[in-house]
């Protein structure tokens, strides 16, 4: 399916920018929410 | 001091909520997200870089907020743009893709990945510009870009952002 297709699949969802981002904030709070801890401190200890 | 690795100034890193209102948040005009995937999309020289876990929030959002069948369209189509990095569990999906794959920019409208904490505790070890898509979009020049990525005459866009 091409980027065209998609978007018009897309279309009928039509939802805000902040909606969106409450949702990912939502997901990784409970992806992540288990010990993870600060997510900049959490990038820079692993990658150090 | 930890090094600060050197960044590739066509790559980039387009958090989640950008993947998500990219599809999501209206058509081209008044779509920031949108406007700013189609640059990328519109140049081959230019690469998206994301994880495996920065996909995967982008698709669970797609399918809590559309439905699954878009949301696995959308990675089928998503795979064949994105450069893939791995991390470690449990680091911040754009943060380490940025990082792991030495992107120059980071898109998100994620307001504390641009405040000034954030940007110190970074700085020593990721050299990366975090703007909005609205930013990205505004300061986009794709001349300047090219010269600096590839070198030579930029040639114009040189792909279909809708195929």
């Amino acid at each position: 399916m091409n980027w065209a297709d998609l978007f018009e699949r897309a279309e009928p969802h039509r939802t805000d920018r902040e909606t969106i981002r409450e949702r990912l904030d939502a997901r990784r709070d409970a992806v992540g929410g288990e010990g993870n801890g600060d997510e900049t401190d959490d990038a820079e200890d692993s990658d150090a | 001091m930890p090094e600060t690795p050197e960044t590739d100034p066509a790559r980039i890193v387009a958090d989640a909520d950008v993947l998500v209102a990219d599809l999501l948040a209206g058509d081209e005009s008044g779509n920031p997200a949108r406007e700013a995937m189609d640059a990328i999309r519109s140049h081959s020289w230019l690469e998206l870089v994301a994880s495996d876990s920065l996909l995967d929030d982008a698709e669970a959002v797609l399918a809590d907020l559309a439905d699954p069948d878009l949301a696995s369209a959308w990675r089928e189509r998503i795979e064949d743009l994105r450069v893939r990095v791995d991390h470690p569990p449990g680091d911040h999906p754009a943060l380490a893709s940025a990082y792991r794959g030495q992107a120059a920019h980071l898109l998100s409208a994620d307001e504390s990945l641009r405040d000034a904490g954030a940007s110190a505790a970074l700085g020593s070890r990721l050299n990366v510009s975090v703007k909005t898509p609205e930013g990205f979009v505004a300061l986009f020049d794709a001349e300047s870009l090219y010269e600096a990525a590839e070198g030579g005459s930029y040639p114009g866009p040189d792909r279909d952002p809708r195929a």
